[in-house]
């Protein structure tokens, strides 16, 4: 009996010590983090970016991201056709739309009464141009914006009161860590695996002149192969050259220093980024804004431009007396058939306002007032050129509806990033009513007005008549 | 009871921590009255741990017995770096090993025996911020506990023949640093079940006088399917990319050859050597994979290797009837190339010197058993799985084993 009860505590203990669980290795919650990640397709990266500003052409250039975009749009799939007209046209630019609103992109959805602007969220302007670096000739933008957290993309956002000011380069930095912003569980938001590597002192490549020479024991190299998917060596190598380059131009652009004069350092930086506006002057157009025309008579309209504007290459169109390229169009006469009417007698003239937010306007004159009820139609082209003689640039709004391809899907979603379900469907019906004034063999032949050079196009109905 | 029953649960968490105190991950040496004479007993038909070292001995042994014990082990490791600089040293591990086995004759002919044993384990400790070799390994640890029925057959007055089959539960707690920039470490746990058999021959040539022995252990491969990793980056800018997740890896223990010869030109003194064949060529390459971190791989690239061992078990029955005064020595040779040598398996080439001494009067024996092993000064020349230097690792090992026998 001893025996057997001895063997059955032998056994127990062994079964006790063969069936050893798992370790409990521990766990731990994954932090909110703002993101940045160039490996992505498309990158999930904050937008707008200097980092797709080609250094030797001064142009946007999607190719520095990895999406080169083609001469001709049909030959790709990778983008929706209009996703791709529009790339196009901002490759046309030296920096991006001064009515741009700024987002960086989270895991997760943020506290919006953390970000707040000049503490967590710091802006810092300043011109690119200047000697001495950004944060010398800079300044720390502390009101007027409106920071805020999208939930549809799940990003935070920046957005001017008006446009932002032709020019300048923006750096915008995001507090995070234990001092900083919060997400909706109260937890501090971390930075990425991107940013860690961007805010390091040393040269991530140690040393290497090109990716075949970098060592497998350099502490930047080993962060970057172990990526997930993980990459071969040489793409690797590729990365960490990319980041290097990206790194020194955080440096060069002054992007740290102009935290650090927010009151923002470095260490407590969980995102940061930099985008230049364009230097072209363009007539603001933006729905649902103030960037829009205002009919201050029953025969006049003026349209705010942004930026300098030779009053000499001002002029109207007038059918049969002088070309000119602000075309002014009376669209419901145009259509029953009157073009004597659909080109009503009008005068154009560039209006400096020295002292107010935009430097000028764009007047346009008509003879007689407006015929109410009638769809009147405002078309510039980019003959009207600033004073230094460049011309001016469109605003995306004009550029989204001169594009053949449509705005919106067979889903009813948009087809644009950064446009919204709701404003591509408004903007789609805006674009499919001018197509066929773009397409008439007449329209372009008469007026000089075409697609590509089309910098403003807008249109309205009078119906209160002053 | 309640009491009773705690201790052997004790006895069972105390299977924890293994070092590795044969070539490569091996712990051959696991009985008091083996340890004593190098463990070369493969052709011995006294041995009470014959179901690890050759379970045909079982045939030939009478009644019941059973045995229980422990072998406690203490080491250090210490790395001087090939280029100078501050020499580094491994936290002491000391270990308790306990061991039981059972047997008895079901016929004149037949035997079973029964033994839980660990006979594979790694268990390292090094200093969290040593910073060159962190991502190699601060801990590694690799628990194993064998199960292992098994059956002899005198199929001749003087030969016997065995079978076992091995039920290997191995629970394995790697931590590993991460990349400097990221900082921290990675915690890999993950437990498992592997199988395999053995099989023994004892002939006995002139039966007390002259036995050869030969004996095979199979190789079990250790699937952790159901690893967890636990990432702890320091800078928590990257743990979001390293959230905690599943990792799954593959071990596979070598299969053991051993050959063995005892004698005894005098009644009074037993002379054994055995040589042993181990088939370190498994252990060439893990794969670690995570959910979605970055697969990781160590690649040990282990070779075959071979263990030389002589012992001598001397009694005195005209002055003190059953005492055995024993002593041994090894040669050990290491499992993994210097190109390979890293720190979480500093293995080595290995001199042991065994000692010990057994008493046994009525049904009841006791042996104790004492291992100095030397590791013999190892390069690390690759970089590739760990920091170019030198290991230098002492090892001593002290096994007592009680037996008790029934006719």
């Amino acid at each position: 009996m001893k025996r057997r009860r001895l063997a059955v505590a032998l056994a127990a203990g062994f079964v006790a010590a063969a069936g050893a669980c798992t370790p409990d290795v521990g766990s731990s919650r994954i932090p909110t983090a703002m993101q940045f990640d160039l490996t992505t397709a498309p990158p999930r990266a904050p937008q707008p970016t200097a980092l797709i500003v080609n250094p030797q052409t001064g142009l946007i250039d999607f190719s520095l991201a990895g999406t080169p975009i083609p001469a001709d749009c049909s030959t790709q799939t990778a983008l929706t056709p209009a996703q791709c007209q529009f790339d196009q046209w901002l490759q046309t630019l030296d920096g991006f739309p001064s009515l741009t609103t700024a987002s960086a992109p989270a895991s997760g959805p943020l506290d919006r009464t953390t970000l707040t602007l000049g503490t967590n969220v710091d802006v810092f302007a300043c011109d690119p141009k200047a000697a001495g670096g950004c944060a010398a000739n800079g300044a720390p933008v502390t009101s007027g914006l409106a920071v805020d957290f999208d939930p549809t993309s799940n990003s935070l956002t920046v957005t001017p009161p008006g446009p932002w000011t032709l020019g300048e380069l923006y750096w915008m930095g995001v507090r995070g860590y234990a001092n900083g912003i919060r997400d909706t569980a109260g937890a501090p938001v971390v930075g990425s695996p991107t940013m860690a590597l961007l805010r390091e002192d040393s040269p991530l490549t140690c040393g290497a002149t090109d990716p075949s020479q970098v060592k497998p024991d350099c502490a930047g190299y080993q962060v970057v192969a172990q990526g997930n998917p993980m990459p071969t060596p040489t793409a690797a190598a590729m990365q960490l050259f990319q980041l290097e380059a990206i790194r020194l131009a955080y440096l060069g652009g002054g992007g740290f220093d102009a935290m650090t004069a927010s009151g923002l350092p470095k260490d407590e930086l969980a995102v940061l980024w930099g985008f230049p506006i364009h230097t072209n002057s363009v007539p603001l157009l933006l729905p649902g804004t103030a960037a829009v025309p205002v009919v201050p008579a029953a025969n006049q309209i003026v349209v705010g431009v942004q930026g300098p504007v030779d009053a000499a290459t001002v002029s109207a169109f007038v059918a049969k007396v002088q070309s000119g390229p602000v075309v002014v169009m009376d669209l419901t006469a145009a259509a029953a058939g009157d073009l004597d009417a659909g080109f009503p007698p009008l005068g154009a003239a560039y209006l400096p306002t020295p002292g107010a937010a935009l430097p000028g306007a764009i007047a346009i004159q008509f003879a007689a007032p407006f015929p109410a009820g009638h769809e009147i139609g405002l078309f510039f082209t980019n003959a009207i050129h600033s004073p230094d003689g460049a011309p001016l640039v469109a605003s995306p709004v004009s550029v989204l509806l001169r594009l053949t391809a449509p705005l919106v899907d067979s889903a009813g979603h948009s087809t644009v990033s950064g446009v919204g379900d709701t404003d591509a469907a408004v903007l789609e019906a805006g674009r499919q009513a001018l197509a066929p004034l773009f397409d008439n063999p007449i329209f372009t032949p008469l007026t000089g007005v075409t697609r590509a050079n089309l910098v403003y196009c807008y249109a309205f109905v009078p119906t209160v008549m002053p | 009871m309640k009491t009773r029953a705690a201790v052997l649960l004790a006895l069972g968490v105390a299977l924890v921590a293994r070092p590795s105190r044969a070539a490569g991950f091996l712990i051959y040496d696991i009985s008091g009255s083996a340890i004593a004479r190098a463990s070369a007993v493969t052709a011995d038909d006294e041995e009470p741990a014959a179901v690890w070292f050759n379970p045909a001995n079982l045939a030939f042994m009478g009644g019941v017995s059973a045995s229980a014990g422990g072998v406690f082990i203490t080491d250090k490791t210490s790395f001087s770096p090939s280029g100078g600089g501050a020499e580094i040293n491994t936290e002491r591990g000391n270990f308790l090993l306990p061991e039981f086995f059972a047997n008895g004759r079901l016929t004149d002919r037949v035997a079973l025996g029964m033994g839980a044993f660990s006979t594979f384990g790694i268990g390292i400790s090094w200093p969290d911020d040593w910073e060159a070799g962190r991502q190699a390994a601060i801990k590694a640890s690799l628990e194993t506990l064998t199960l292992n029925p098994t059956v002899a057959v005198l199929v001749h007055p003087r030969v016997s023949v065995a079978a076992g089959f091995d039920a290997v539960r191995s629970v394995v707690d790697f931590t590993n640093g991460l990349p400097a920039i990221i900082g921290g470490d990675v915690r890999l746990a993950g437990g498992t079940w592997g199988y395999g058999f053995n099989v023994g021959a004892l002939y006995k040539i002139y039966p007390g006088r002259l036995h050869v022995a030969l004996t095979y252990r199979s190789r079990v491969a250790l699937h952790f399917d159901d690893g967890r990793a636990h990432f702890t980056p320091a800078n928590p800018d990257f743990a979001p990319v390293l959230p905690d997740q599943g990792g799954t890896a593959s071990i596979t223990l070598p299969d053991i050859i051993t050959v063995g010869v005892m004698g005894r030109p005098r009644p009074d003194l037993a002379l054994s050597f055995d040589a042993n064949l181990v088939l370190w060529s498994t252990y060439d390459r893990i794969d670690i994979n995570f959910q979605s971190a970055p697969a990781r791989a160590i690649v040990p690239n282990g070779q075959n290797a071979f263990t030389l061992r002589a012992g001598a078990d001397w009694t005195l029955p005209g002055r003190v009837p059953g005492l055995h005064l024993r002593g041994g020595l090894i040669y050990d040779e290491s499992a993994i190339p210097s190109g390979n040598l890293g720190p979480g398996l500093p293995d080595a080439n290995r001199i042991d010197v065994a000692l010990g001494a057994g008493y046994g009067r009525g049904h009841f024996r006791g042996d104790l058993g004492y291992l100095l092993v030397v590791f013999l000064p190892a390069d690390a020349t690759g970089g590739t799985e760990g920091p170019v230097g030198t290991y230098n690792t002492i090892a001593h090992l002290l096994a007592l084993t009680l037996t008790a026998t029934w006719p």
